[in-house]
């Protein structure tokens, strides 16, 4: 008890000068890095100097509680770690983490530090800041990027191109957005810093790319998403501002930073420009002990060349591997450090192998002069925009010239040609060449080694911080100096110094104190310190209390967790039984809408197929009525016809007992001349080649019948289809209109006809009129010779009125002739030959008692009107087409068999009429023959009559 | 014949209150038609009451001090300047009812009484402020105003023992108090002076009475409230509890009780992060060797703190604790 009294007033008789805290995104040993490295170093520098220092920083959570703080002490100086749990979810998180703010004013209020220097915020938040402000805390930030402008503090962009745009709200919102790219990128590793174009796919190169450019569109964002990035980037780049002008100043380790702090919008005037110390000691010794010799007695031996901190991208390792690879001359390459950007580190691991460059890995920093020594050249490859690279420092004092990119504010530490050489960012060509130079160039590393200056020192500059840390310290009013009562100003500032006073100190003071106070109040004989309080916690202790609080509460909360989270398993099974249902439900809707469309398609489809069916049964309908009508008429008048055809029939035979009796006349006239026989003979023999004629013609007629019967057949399914379909209506239509010419043609057949027999009965009457005139002129002849020679005039006028009538039959029969080529009618031009060859006949007959022996006309006129009537018939068979034996369901093959037919039936037509020309030409040649013959006959027979007669009166 | 009064306020800048409540004051003064007399200590150190009171309480008696010396202090000086043998001690926010004094004064007349509190409603209510008790409990000296409670607290109409009379509404004799040296500066800035004060009077066998048929109203509008945070306030009140506990605290097991109770409260707020506490414990610390310095050996005590306690804790005993 007394060795801990006496630790205590020890601690209190040796106050430190000043209560600094240091606060770092990260420290040694679970961060060795530039920035954590110098953060140790400067808090054993203050220590040295005789300042009380606490850091704070983030670690791994280790099996701690999210933001769970733990002190620890070492080498001086306490680490109070903050267990960082899991990784911000968004930018807002990345500006400021949940609950991390909050637990720094914890640190605060226990530590109370005089000031709190800020080395780092990422990881932490900007709120940290506010903490301490709200506490009236001095605060000192020294910047070791831009991260007080740029939200990725390093102005490189995530295609690991730089940024050349400050302060443009726009510009950083394109950048989230292309971060968010590469957040949905998997296997890509760190990519926080940015993603090298080979780790991509082209097409999230060409999203990267789009996003940068603001084509939201190409990079698969909307509109909207770019404002709302836009915004929250505004919202949040105007959080950090403000959070960053609450510091009292700003350090800037180079001119450089310092002029892109201004850049960025911080207050000039509260930057101040201090360039970093280093731990020097052990370095040093390594410059005096192994100086760069190259160029001397082992200017054969390799270049070494050491490459010294994190492998990430932005610092340009894989830069390095390449020019190693290019270089001509001997050279040895070490890589030292560590990254956790695995891909990365994977990648420039499997390019060491393939240029035998030696993987170090990570270093302690104690092993950091040793990894110096053995190198000739350190490298410093960098891509971002550098700052102050504490390994330059470190190579320069251990006597290495460094080789970095003339970038940022790399210049300002290496100064080209003098104690470095300069290379373009990412040149790895020219690294090469400078590394050949540096191999094959005598004395030059040893020259460049021999003009670096001395390095700042970690010990100089927490001098310079101590009084840059008092002079802000003074510039914070204290309360007690405000304007208050007399009275309460002392008890005032008691309060406050004890308030600013760390928790840790007040707690040895108070322990102290009434350990003073018991010694005066209390007996000798009392209970020591460890009794009184053991008595007094067994009687009651408020942390027990809240310890027991605690945990009934914590088990509370564990049993209503576990509870919450039986019944979160029991929602999320039914969330998934849920989800499964909707899933099925929701496959179900949209096969039911798919089927619905198809349905409405097909419906509307099938309606306008209903419609075209009802219009198609409308004018089918109507067509059939039509149809009706027109078969009806047609009916009637093929009655009509048939009817004529009877009245024909009828006159037919009226004209055949004319015959018989013009046949007896005939005999009678045969009885009186022989010749007129022969002549007959010869027609006779005519009438038998008619004959044949005539029954080849009844063979093709009846092969015509055959066929006028199939394709009435078939005209009757048409007619069925027609009813069903338009095109068939159509072809109906058509057919129809061929039949109502047809009609029309055969009513003007009939009415020629008509006409031709009323003249045939005028004719027959005038000549049966004639032919008694002449047989009783005749008798008369024969009784009165007196009148022989009037007789004979009279006579031969008879004869011209005979000649000329033949010769009009004759016209007559060419006219008909004519109008049966016109019309194309078989039937016609077989009537009007047949009405012409009788009437011709008969008036032969008439005219020429006398017949040659052999011919006979009785024979001949049978022969002709056999052949009439069947010709006739045929026609009319012709005529009667409408029984078409086709299919009606193949439309098609109807219209073919129906064109067929027309063609058959054109060609049949041609074939008749030049048939019938050649009869015609036959009959008229035989007719004008014969004709001539027997008119020459009659004049003769005439003549010899005229004699006889003449002889017989003179007797 | 009844014995004049001096009414001792004293004043920081309270303008508004004192025209607020003074007239009360007067109307009773009035009304008594003695030679009471109201005495203002200007304790703002500016003097500014002076003038003022010409103007609207021309019969004031102003008494300025140079600077602000805090109420202990202010009191005792418009206490000297008062010609009364009885002084009533009056804060600025009080109020008075007519026919406040009589009863307090014959309270006063009884023998061996150091100072008598009428019945003082806060802001004018029910809740009764002067009721006024300790309790002791593990080492721990609490204050106790079972009037503020909403337990009940037995009869309040009737006249009784207290602790302590609050210094801001009491009747008590110049004469004993400037024999009793005054107030103890120990607690400046303020509170818990007239605890110890009325405490010492106990223990040197004198009593302190609660006279209901006297009434006044606190409307609490202190200012200190508007110069301090209230952190700050809560810390002297502790500071000055744990000083009046070691300036009288007397029996070794109390004291005991207390030095093992103090460590464990300075564990308890170290592992329980009430820097606090240990704050208010270090401003004591700072002042204890004073508080020792004020302890009177057992033979100058007429009453021991347990006797003390017994006698004044009426309505607690009432209620069997």
């Amino acid at each position: 008890m007394q060795n801990a009294k006496e630790d205590l007033l020890r601690l209190f008789q040796l106050p430190p000068s000043m209560r600094i805290s240091l606060i770092v995104h990260g420290f040694p040993p679970n961060e060795r890095t530039g920035v954590e490295n110098y953060t140790r170093s400067l808090a054993a520098a203050l220590v040295r100097a005789g300042h009380a220092v606490e850091v704070f920083a983030p670690c791994p959570p280790n099996g701690l509680p999210h933001l769970a703080l733990r002190r620890e002490e070492t080498d001086g100086f306490g680490v109070t770690w903050l267990a960082a749990g899991p990784d911000p979810t968004g930018p807002e998180e990345m500006l400021n983490p949940k609950g991390v703010a909050s637990r720094f004013g914890d640190f605060l209020d226990r530590e109370r530090p005089d000031l709190v220097h800020f080395q780092h915020v990422v990881k932490l938040g900007t709120g940290l800041i506010a903490e301490a402000e709200k506490r009236g805390i001095p605060t000192v930030y020294t910047a070791h990027d831009y991260y007080a402008f740029c939200h990725r503090y390093t102005l490189l962009r995530p295609d690991l191109e730089r940024c050349e745009t400050v302060g443009d709200p726009k510009a950083c919102a394109r950048c989230d957005q292309a971060l968010a790219v590469l957040n949905g990128v998997e296997k890509l590793g760190d990519y926080q810093m940015g993603a090298l174009g080979e780790q991509l796919s082209k097409s999230n190169r060409v999203k990267l790319t789009a996003a940068l450019d603001g084509r939201s569109k190409e990079a698969g964002f909307t509109k909207e998403d770019g404002r709302n990035a836009l915004e929250l980037r505004e919202t949040l780049d105007k959080r950090r501002a403000e959070d960053f002008e609450k510091l009292d100043l700003v350090l800037a380790p180079t001119k450089f930073l310092r002029d892109r702090l201004i850049e960025g919008g911080l207050e000039g005037k509260r930057i101040q420009h201090l360039p970093y110390g280093i731990e020097t000691a052990e370095l040093e010794r390594v410059a005096r002990d192994s100086a760069v010799q190259r160029g001397s007695a082992s200017e054969k031996e390799p270049l070494r060349i050491g490459y010294f901190g994190g492998f990430s991208k932005h610092k340009g390792v894989h830069v390095l591997l390449e020019a190693f690879r290019q270089q001509k001359e001997p050279a040895e390459l070490s890589l030292h450090g560590l990254g956790t950007d695995k891909p990365y580190v994977e990648l420039l691991k499997k390019l060491s192998r393939k240029v035998k460059a030696k993987w170090c890995g990570a270093y302690e920093s104690h092993e950091l002069p040793r990894a110096l020594a053995s190198v000739d050249v350190v490298v410093v490859p960098s891509l971002w925009v550098e700052n102050y690279p504490i390994v330059i420092r470190e190579a320069f004092a251990a006597g290495r010239p460094v080789i970095t990119s003339n970038l940022g504010a790399l210049p300002e530490s290496v100064r080209d040609g003098v104690d470095g050489l300069l290379f373009e960012p990412g040149d790895a060509k020219q690294l090469a060449l400078l590394l050949d130079r540096c191999a094959s160039e005598n004395g030059l590393l040893a020259n460049l080694a021999a003009k670096i200056k001395r390095v700042h020192s970690i010990d100089d500059q927490a001098k310079e911080l101590q009084r840059i840390y008092q002079s802000v310290g003074s510039t914070k009013v204290s309360r007690a100096k405000r304007d208050l009562p007399a009275s309460l100003r002392k008890s005032v500032a008691r309060y406050e110094e004890l308030l600013a006073r760390p928790s840790r100190e007040l707690f040895l003071q108070t322990m102290s104190g009434i350990g003073e106070l018991g010694s005066k109040l209390l007996k000798k004989s009392a209970p020591d310190t460890i009794e009184l309080l053991t008595n007094a916690l067994a009687r009651r202790s408020d942390t027990q209390n809240q310890l027991r609080d605690r945990r009934r509460e914590s088990d509370w909360v564990r049993q209503t967790l576990v509870e919450e989270e039986r019944e979160l398993s029991a929602l999320t099974q039914k969330i998934d039984w849920m989800s499964e249902v909707v899933d099925g439900r929701e496959k179900a809707v949209r096969d039911l809408k798919r089927e619905r469309s198809w349905l409405s398609e097909s419906i509307a489809a099938k309606k306008l197929e209903v419609e075209a069916l009802a219009s198609e049964r409308d004018d089918m309908a109507r067509a059939r009525v039509d149809l009706d009508q027109q078969r009806e008429w047609l009916e009637r008048d093929l009655a009509a016809k048939v009817l004529e055809v009877e009245g024909l029939h009828q006159k037919e035979a009226w004209l055949e007992s004319e015959v018989a009796n013009r046949l007896t006349e005939i005999e009678e006239l045969e009885t009186r001349s022989e010749w007129q026989m022969e002549t007959i003979a010869g027609l006779k023999a005519q009438v038998v080649e008619l004959e044949k004629k005539s029954g080849w013609f009844e063979e093709t007629i009846a092969s015509k019948t055959a066929e006028v019967e199939a394709a009435e057949g078939r005209v009757e399914g048409i007619e069925q289809a027609l009813v069903a379909k338009t095109a068939e209506l159509e072809e109906r239509e058509l057919a129809m209109r061929e039949a109502a010419k047809r009609a029309d043609w055969l009513a003007g057949v009939l009415e020629d006809r008509t006409a031709a027999i009323g003249e045939l009965e005028k004719k027959s009457t005038w000549l049966e009129g004639l032919l008694k005139e002449s047989r009783e002129r005749a008798k008369h002849f024969e009784h009165a010779s007196g009148l022989h020679e009037s007789a004979r005039d009279e006579l031969a006028q008879k004869l011209e009125l005979v000649e000329r009538s033949a010769l009009e039959s004759e016209q007559r029969i060419a006219e008909q002739a004519e109008t049966l080529q016109r019309f194309g009618s078989i039937e016609f031009e077989l009537r009007a030959w047949l009405v012409s060859s009788r009437e011709t006949l008969i008036a032969f007959d008439e005219k020429n008692p006398s017949r040659d022996a052999g011919q006979d006309p009785a024979a001949i006129s049978d022969a002709v009107r056999e052949n009439w009537e069947s010709l006739l018939h045929d026609v009319e068979r012709v005529l009667d087409f409408d029984e078409m034996e086709v299919a009606p369901d193949d439309l098609g093959l109807r219209v073919e068999l129906l064109l067929d037919r027309l063609d058959t039936e054109e060609r049949e037509l041609h074939w008749r009429r030049l048939e019938m020309d050649l009869v015609q030409e036959r009959a008229e040649q035989w007719i004008g023959k014969r004709f001539s013959l027997l008119v020459g006959e009659l004049r003769d027979r005439i003549r010899s009559w005229s004699t006889e007669s003449g002889k017989g009166e003179s007797r | 014949m009844k014995p004049s009064v001096s009414i001792v306020i004293p004043c920081l800048d309270d303008r508004d209150l004192l025209r607020s409540n003074l007239p009360a004051l007067f109307k009773e003064l009035a009304a008594r038609d003695l030679s009471d007399e109201v005495i203002l200590v200007d304790d703002t150190g500016e003097t500014l009451l002076s003038e003022w009171a010409q103007k609207e309480f021309p019969t004031c008696i102003v008494v300025s001090q140079a600077r602000n010396a805090g109420f202990a202090r202010a009191l005792k000086r418009g206490i000297n300047a008062a010609k009364n043998d009885l002084v009533f001690c009056m804060n600025p926010d009080v109020r008075v009812h007519l026919g406040f004094l009589d009863p307090l004064i014959e309270c006063m007349a009884e023998e061996d009484v150091f100072a008598v509190a009428p019945k003082v409603l806060l802001d004018g209510k029910d809740a009764i402020e002067s009721i006024t008790e300790l309790d002791y409990s593990a080492g721990s000296v609490e204050l106790v105003q079972p009037g503020l409670s909403s337990e009940p607290t037995g009869d309040s109409s009737a006249k009784r023992p207290i602790v302590f009379a609050v210094g801001g509404t009491s009747l008590i004799s110049k004469s004993a108090f400037l024999a009793m040296d005054g107030m103890n500066p120990l607690y400046e800035p303020f509170y818990l002076e007239d605890l110890d004060l009325c405490f010492r009077a106990w223990l040197a066998g004198k009593r302190v009475l609660y006279q209901p048929a006297s009434v006044v109203e606190h409307h609490h509008r202190g200012t200190i409230g508007k110069l301090v945070e209230p952190e700050f306030v809560r810390a002297i009140i502790e500071k000055n509890r744990l000083l009046f506990q070691w300036s009288f605290l007397d029996e070794p097991d109390l004291l005991e009780e207390h030095i093992g109770d103090l460590y464990r409260r300075a564990t308890d707020a170290w592992l329980g992060d009430s820097r606090e506490e240990l704050v208010w414990i270090l401003l004591a610390l700072d002042q204890y060797q004073e508080a020792l310095a004020a302890r009177k050996p057992a033979s100058k005590r007429k009453l021991s703190f347990r006797e003390v306690l017994t006698a004044t804790s009426g309505l607690r005993a009432s209620r069997g604790e």
